[in-house]
């Protein structure tokens, strides 16, 4: 069943009171050190309400032509956050804590708004890094769901941009 | 005193120094202020003490352009006018719609704000405010409201206020009646302003009264106070002596009529909980009354971006108001209703799919008159029931119609339109909201453009404030009215209300109606002097 405008709004609020938009706090859990998987995963794995973000994450793609392209959303994403940041870019974005990855991501979906760097997606006004991140879990629904073998993003090139 | 028209013998003649025609807010107000003073003032009101549909019918008119409400009941026309009915929210406009806008076409006022600021402190009392003062730290200390946490160049919190709502007939009746120089002429329909042989000045009034006699009302000066459509209507029919109407003479009357366009186009979905919310946004009971806020954009924002001016109120709605498949059961009825097929039809077949409970809760409501769900009352979503400023158009327009009411009088045709630029200007508003509330991390919005037309049609809602339509300018070229509110070519004509506003803000008018009225009654013993 479609994840109604009810489980986004749930999606959008509660976590927002934590640091980090669209994830829980548990799985998100303060200080914990990444697990092995890439650092948008961990990001992924965080989304409170994995239907909606999936449901929006269609919609944008539906929408941006030739925007499905797993790898290179990764390394946009990825050069996005770490905007003003060459430091953390360098270092990886694989090896930062959770927490310093949570606040990282929190303050880039502030800063695209304050910038004006949004998507409208089904009417929703949203950050890019946030609708991005949509992006890739709904790409990773569907290649799990074809039954492919390997995960679009988990490619070395994309795990050595983070 | 009180004089019920009914009771004079035909063709009375009345006699007076100044002449108010209209017993709402304006008129009242005006009396009021001359009330003591050593000038014989008549108040003549078509109306009795209480509604009476006979002399009600006399607004009958018709609407052309863009949906919009019948003009026969939302203005009242008895003594006390519309606050008969009003709400009775105030707020003064903003400094910038004072100003001349180089973006908004035909905008600025004869004077700023500042000017108007003591007499906005004074019209408080008339409506029975708390202080004049809509300054957001102020209210948070006072009234225990707290802050909205949005607050930068972009966008930020405002206060309003709430007048109990003054009811003026009832409120000031007492001191009218009382009154040594003020005399009310009740059931008393002014048809003609009659104008001189010169055409420069007013001369008299003809009154008539329903199934009843003519009379005839004399003064020295006048004030037309009949409320946003029936001033220029007035000065429309008056065709004796000027073809084309009183203060017509560049065809002006009628024309850059406004209101203000309510649309609820966005939904914000808080992530904080409902009853922090409630702290936030819920209006607060100060000492003597009660303030509430929205979200507006302060001056910079406007001027950077060209935009006009629009607010964005919360307005606290249930999950049956916010379900998409009830929303997209309306657009698939209304379409089908036009015989076209809607954009989108899948996904609106989808949304009546999967929110199949509220749809039933619907159907449930509207036809059975019973409740199905209790979850559909689940609260928490707030919608930004935003109301927007009109660019003054002169296309939009009060004319005089062919159709006729019970005294003879032409009935009025209201030609109302949204522009598009100002459709366009009311999505980017709340763009610009909807980013601000996602920045500052309060939650997320979502506007609600998947309504398409029907926002600007069955589902627009109105301010019911009729301004514009004798829009105030020093040129005559380009103004009913001087900066006074004289009539431009008349000595002894004034008006007062909302027609004389050249741009209406995002404001409800009633507060700078009363404004401009003890601002003109201030400056009537020297025009009366000098005349
Ligand atoms: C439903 C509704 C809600 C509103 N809520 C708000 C609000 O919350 N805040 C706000 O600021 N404003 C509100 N308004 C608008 C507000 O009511 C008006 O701005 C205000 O009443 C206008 O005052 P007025 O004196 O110009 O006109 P009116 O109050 O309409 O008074 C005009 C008077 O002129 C008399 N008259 C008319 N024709 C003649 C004639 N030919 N001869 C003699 N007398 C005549 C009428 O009988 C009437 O008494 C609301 C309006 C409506 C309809």
């Amino acid at each position: 069943m479609k994840p109604s405008r009810r489980n986004m709004f749930q999606l959008f609020t509660a976590a927002l009171t934590a640091a980090l938009p669209l994830f829980s706090r548990q799985t998100l859990g303060a200080g914990r050190p990444q697990s092995r998987r890439p650092w948008w995963q961990s990001l992924l794995a965080g989304f409170k309400h994995p239907a909606s973000a999936r449901q929006l994450g269609t919609w944008y793609l539906r929408t941006t032509p030739g925007g499905d392209d797993a790898a290179t959303l990764v390394a946009d994403l990825a050069r996005h956050l770490c905007q003003g940041r060459p430091a953390t870019m360098a270092g990886g974005l694989n090896d930062l804590p959770l927490r310093e990855l949570k606040t990282l991501f929190r303050d880039r979906v502030s800063q695209d708004f304050a910038e004006g760097d949004t998507v409208e997606v089904d009417g929703w006004v949203l950050a890019r890094s946030e609708v991005q991140l949509c992006a890739l879990t709904a790409l990773a629904s569907a290649t799990a769901g074809s039954g492919a073998g390997t995960h679009p993003g988990s490619s070395p090139k994309t795990a050595q941009n983070g | 005193m009180f004089v019920d028209a009914r009771s004079l013998e035909a063709n009375s003649e009345v006699t007076c120094d100044i002449c108010i025609v209209g017993a709402g807010a304006a008129g009242i107000t005006i009396a009021k202020e001359l009330n003591g003073k050593p000038i014989r003032v008549c108040l003549v009101e078509s109306g009795d003490l209480d509604f009476e549909q006979d002399t009600q019918d006399l607004y009958d008119g018709t609407n052309s352009g863009d949906r919009y409400p019948y003009v026969g009941i939302n203005r009242l026309r008895y003594f006390g006018g519309t606050t008969n009915h009003w709400e009775g929210a105030c707020v003064a406009l903003d400094e910038i719609d004072f100003e001349h806008r180089p973006w908004v076409e035909h905008s600025g006022w004869p004077f700023n704000k500042r000017h108007l600021d003591p007499y906005y402190a004074r019209a408080h009392k008339y409506l029975e405010l708390v202080e004049y003062n809509y300054d957001v730290d102020y209210w948070v200390k006072k009234s225990g409201l707290r802050r909205f946490p949005i607050k930068t160049d972009v966008a930020h919190m405002a206060i309003s206020q709430s007048s109990p709502p003054t009811r003026f007939g009832e409120r000031y009746r007492t001191d009218l009646r009382q009154s040594g120089n003020i005399t009310v002429l009740l059931n008393a329909n002014v048809i003609d302003v009659e104008a001189a042989a010169t055409g420069a000045s007013i001369t008299g009034l003809r009154v008539q009264v329903l199934q009843g006699a003519a009379h005839r009302v004399r003064a020295r000066l006048y004030v037309l106070a009949l409320g946003g459509i029936e001033n220029p209507r007035l000065l429309l029919a008056s065709n004796g002596v000027h073809e084309r109407g009183l203060g017509n003479q560049n065809d002006l009357v009628g024309r850059y009529y406004m209101d203000h366009p309510v649309a609820k186009a966005s939904i914000y979905y808080p992530s904080r909980s409902p009853a922090d919310l409630a702290r936030f946004l819920g209006p607060r009971r100060a000492p003597n009354g009660v303030v509430g806020s929205h979200i507006d954009l302060p001056a910079a924002t406007l001027r950077e971006r060209q935009l006009t001016n629009a607010r964005a109120p919360f307005v606290e709605v249930n999950r049956y108001y916010a379900s998409e498949g009830i929303e997209s059961f309306h657009a698939l009825t209304w379409a089908l209703k036009r015989g076209e097929v809607p954009d989108d039809l899948w996904r609106h077949i989808g949304n009546v799919a999967t929110d199949i409970d509220m749809v039933a809760e619907a159907v449930s409501r509207k036809w059975f008159d019973h409740y199905l769900f209790d979850s559909a009352e689940d609260g928490g979503i707030y919608v930004f029931d935003s109301m927007m400023e009109q660019t003054p158009s002169p296309d939009n327009r009060i004319t005089l119609g062919r159709d006729r009411d019970a005294l003879g009088m032409p009935k009025v045709n209201v030609d109302w339109r949204v522009t598009a630029r100002d459709r366009e200007n009311f999505w980017r508003v709340h763009e610009i909201i909807a980013r601000e509330v996602g920045r500052a991390g309060l939650g997320r919005v979502r506007l609600l453009r998947d309504q398409g037309e029907r926002i600007w049609d069955e589902l627009l809602n109105f301010g019911h404030h009729h301004m514009g339509a004798t829009r105030a300018h020093r040129n005559p070229a380009r103004g009913v009215v001087d900066a006074d509110l004289r009539v431009h070519g008349l000595a002894n004509l004034y008006v007062a209300g909302s027609s004389v506003f050249p741009t209406g803000g995002h404001i409800q008018p009633t507060l700078t109606i009363v404004a401009l009225a003890i601002r003109l009654a201030d400056g009537l013993p020297d025009s009366l002097a000098r005349l």
